[in-house]
């Protein structure tokens, strides 16, 4: 393959992105509540993955998912400021043996498995009370800028898969950014 | 041209583009084989070694561009440089596309050649042989669960805790736990019970149904193998509840279980990925390939362009030395063969400026001998013709041509017979110098031609030319115009004449005149009448004769006496319409006068030129016949190339000059008349001359006698009159 191909793809894929949201997760909500000195962030995800990806998932290729949260402060002229940048990984992965879609998170627990991809991406799409440790940072009483988004870590794909997965857009399982401010 | 102008050493710049490319390509090819801590990086890499690629593409690029933009303007070296690139494209592209087609091929076949149908069908029996024994276990462990649960009906809840120990008193490693629709826990008992793992919304769904559920899954903790997980719906009175046995699969059939899940995802996945992997590792080799053949080409471009630099400057040297700049020096930058061609064409170039040098100065030497030849010929009194050996004429001085009447100087290459056509009063003299001319030694003769002013003597000397080996190849003639000298000669010798002729005469005239007077007076009163008469007769006529013989003397001595000019400003116009109006209409001559207005006053004696007109008048009188005589006067100004002269041009009606005394007709006593002294043109003459002028017969006027007399304005004058009293 011609890596100047490679090069275009690449432009290809940011200009693909949007295209390609019919295939892609969704953010229908998300919310942020302080709890003590954290805040905890619930969502509701619509997960929709493209045939690519599930066809890869059932031969046996874990996905590995991205779940990003940026916290930032407005400020009038310059640039806001990132207070909070999280990362939640959580892995997908197909248990032959025992015919069940796991979904095995990054926090040391049992993987969870279920009979369908959908009940998966079901349970999956519901997070609730994740922590974020936001005590040192965020101040109370002012208002921040928050923003959501799920995608599909590519690095941690197969190496073979992984020009083609940066080249095709079936394979950008990213979400755009739910974006939405809260006064803390 | 910035690239150009940021230069490196070449060779350390593709030494270490070399090694970056060879380390790129490595990390990258590492990666590709095994998915170890480089993996992480084969993503970097790939874009590392894309743009290398994207950079020297470019760099490659733009040396062809640079190349063809020299071709078209044809620079120096440009085609050798393209000729050994093409060549080193093609000779590096044939071998590097062949081993590219060939491993592609092997690749593909080496990993079709990794699956196998039979492989994939043991696999898929494998697992179908896991799943059988392990369905077994579940069956097993979902019939305990539901015997156990049929036995815990109409438990009351207390008592659960208690009944589920008693059920499984035989330790095992299974976890019991007895909860409620809401998943409460009323009971727990087992190895892990601290924290009972529920089961999830899916199978509590099921359960609702009033159906058991059974199924297999990944322990909580990794190294635990699998577990059993089995729900059996407890009927009880009031309330249903549910029984949940998680029964670890025991380890050996586990740990089967787990290799041959492990191994038949890790082949289902290597299936999958089958395409994937032959485009990467096709990647991996072509980019391998590209980055390779276009550094190579870069280096290649960098390293010809080094070696044509030598080339290209002896060509640039070559042009210069072409167009004439034998300054011209090239660095000598390399000890091999071109450095040696280098330095010979720096020797060569050396010597041919030294050549060229040493020509110019003797062409300067040439050109300024032939100027001064020239400078010399041209102030030569004596005309000098030169002529090759086909008798064409090669020199001709300014003098040549005035003394020739023709324009010899403008019929350079002219051969002589043509010039003996365009100047037929030239032909007998040419002939003769032809004939001469082609003589092998020296020869000198006295030519005489008629011109048009008259009868001119020339004094010829003629040198052949002789070439290395003594042939004869031209001829030099040097002649001198001697017609004024021989005249000069010929006044001379009649001024001398003329002085003792005066002073023999005129001595012994005053004692005849004085003895004739004396004799009369003596003998007057002795003699008869008749004798005294006769006497008185004869000594008066001796008395006269004498007078008259002195008279004639006197004017000879007036002609041979020695100039005594008074010179003044003097209007030649003024001065004629003064003379003529002394020759009335009575006098039998009419006048015809053409004066120019505004001619320059000359510097002249005014009563030598009177006597000068009058000469003339008279002798025109004197020529024509009584009354009929008409005599023309014409001034004008005729500009010479190194003068400008007054010319008067006296004209008559008359018979004219007899051809034969043209000749002679300035010289005392030659006149065709019965009166006069026979020395009127001979005075003029010799006034004009003092005066820095000339005199000569007109022999173009056909209608009578014409005379042309040319007087110098003053610059001239002046310097003729230094001659003269000089």
């Amino acid at each position: 393959m011609n890596p100047a191909r490679a090069g275009f793809g690449a432009m290809l894929l940011l200009a693909g992105a949007a295209c390609a949201a019919t295939d892609a997760p969704r953010i229908v909500r998300a919310e942020l509540v302080r709890d003590g000195d954290r805040h905890l962030l619930s969502a509701e995800v619509e997960y929709r993955f493209s045939e690519a990806a599930t066809e890869a998932l059932q031969n046996g290729v874990p996905l590995t998912l991205q779940l990003n949260l940026q916290i930032s402060r407005e400020r009038r002229y310059w640039w806001d400021e990132t207070m909070v940048d999280t990362r939640w990984s959580f892995r997908l992965r197909y248990h032959s043996l025992a015919k069940l879609y796991q979904w095995v998170e990054d926090d040391g627990r049992a993987p969870r498995g279920f009979a369908s991809l959908a009940a998966l991406l079901e349970e999956m799409g519901a997070v609730r009370r994740l922590e974020v440790p936001t005590a040192a940072v965020l101040i109370p009483g002012q208002t921040y800028q928050a923003r959501l988004a799920v995608s599909l870590d590519i690095e941690s794909l197969p190496l073979p898969l992984r020009p083609v997965a940066y080249l095709s857009p079936a394979w950008y399982l990213g979400s755009p950014w739910f974006q939405w401010s809260f006064v803390d | 041209m910035v690239l150009r102008r940021l230069k490196p050493p070449v060779s350390l710049t593709i030494a270490v583009l070399f090694a970056a490319i060879v380390a790129s390509l490595h990390l990258m090819s590492s990666a590709t084989q095994d998915s170890s801590r480089l993996g992480q990086l084969y993503s970097s890499l790939l874009l590392i070694n894309s743009l290398g690629s994207l950079l020297l593409l470019g760099l490659v690029g733009a040396n062809i561009y640079w190349l063809l933009k020299q071709l078209k303007r044809k620079v120096a070296g440009s085609r050798c440089t393209a000729r050994m690139v093409f060549l080193f494209i093609l000779l590096s592209l044939a071998p590097a596309s062949i081993v590219f087609y060939y491993s592609m091929q092997f690749l593909q076949q080496s990993i079709d050649s990794w699956f196998d149908v039979r492989i994939d069908r043991a696999m898929e029996d494998a697992l179908q042989l896991g799943q059988a024994a392990m369905d077994e276990q579940m069956r097993t462990v979902l019939r305990q669960t539901e015997q156990a649960a049929e036995r815990l009906e109409n438990v009351p809840d207390s008592m659960l805790g208690i009944t589920l120990s008693e059920l499984y008193d035989t330790p095992q490693d299974a976890d019991f736990t007895v909860f409620s629709k809401q998943g409460r826990i009323l009971a727990a008992s087992g190895a892990d019970s601290i924290v009972p793992d529920l089961p999830n919304e899916g199978i509590l769904l099921q359960l609702r149904h009033g159906r058991s559920h059974v199924g297999l899954e990944p322990a909580a903790e990794a190294d635990q193998g699998l577990r059993i997980r089995a729900v059996a719906v407890v009927n009880a009175r009031d309330e249903s509840y549910f029984l949940q046995t998680l029964y670890p699969v025991p380890r050996r059939l586990a740990e089967l279980a787990d290799t041959v899940e492990s191994a038949f995802v890790h082949y289902k996945e290597l299936n999958y990925l089958r395409n994937s992997l032959k485009a990467s590792f096709s990647l991996t080799l072509s980019l391998i390939l590209l980055l390779s053949l276009l550094a190579a080409i870069w280096s290649a471009f960098a390293s010809i362009r080094r070696i044509v630099a030598p080339v290209r400057r002896l060509v640039q040297g070559t042009r210069a030395v072409a167009e004439g700049d034998y300054e011209k020096r090239l660095p000598v930058k390399s000890k091999d063969e071109l450095g040696f061609l280098v330095e010979s064409f720096n020797a060569m170039t050396a010597k041919l400026a030294r050549a060229r040098d040493e020509a110019h100065n003797s062409r300067q030497e040439v050109e300024r001998q032939r100027a001064y030849l020239e400078t010399l010929l041209g102030n030569l009194s004596s005309g000098v013709l030169s002529f090759d050996s086909r008798l064409k004429l090669q020199t001709a001085n300014h003098a040549s041509g005035v003394i020739l009447h023709a324009d010899l100087p403008n019929r350079i290459n002219t051969p002589l017979a043509k010039l003996a056509e365009l100047y037929p009063h030239l032909a007998d003299a040419l002939a003769l110098v032809g004939e001469r001319g082609m003589r092998d030694k020296p020869w000198q003769e006295e030519i005489t031609l008629d011109g048009p002013e008259g009868r001119q003597h020339l004094l010829s000397h003629g040198t052949p030319l002789l070439n290395g080996d003594r042939g004869w190849h031209g001829a030099v003639v040097v002649f001198d115009d001697v017609t004024e000298l021989i005249r000069a000669q010929r006044s001379a010798a009649w001024g001398e004449v003329a002085q003792r002729l005066a002073h023999e005469i005129k001595n012994p005239l005053t004692p005849i005149q004085l003895s004739a007077e004396r004799l009369r007076h003596k003998l007057a009163g002795a003699l008869g009448d008749p004798e005294a008469q006769v006497l008185d007769r004869s000594t008066r006529t001796i008395v006269q004769q004498v007078e008259a013989m002195k008279t004639m003397v006197n004017a000879f001595a007036e002609y041979a006496k020695p100039a005594r000019m008074q010179l003044q400003p003097v209007q030649l116009s003024t001065l004629i319409e003064e003379v003529v109006t002394l020759y009335p209409p009575k006098s039998g001559v009419r006048f015809e006068l053409q004066l120019s207005d505004g001619l320059p006053a000359i510097s002249a004696d005014p009563v030598k030129l009177r006597q000068v007109l009058h000469n003339l008048i008279k002798n025109a009188q004197e020529a024509t016949a009584e009354g009929e005589g008409v005599i023309q006067l014409l001034t004008r100004m005729v500009p010479d190339r190194y003068h400008c002269w007054i010319e008067l041009l006296v004209r008559d009606n008359g018979p004219g000059v007899p051809p034969e005394q043209v000749e002679r007709v300035f010289e005392p006593y030659v006149t065709t008349k019965t009166k006069g002294t026979g020395l009127g043109l001979a005075i003029v003459k010799k006034i004009i001359e003092e005066h820095g002028g000339t005199i000569r017969h007109d022999a173009g006027y056909r209608d009578g006698a014409g005379f042309i007399i040319r007087l110098p304005l003053p610059d001239a004058v002046a310097t003729s009159e230094t001659v003269i009293n000089g």
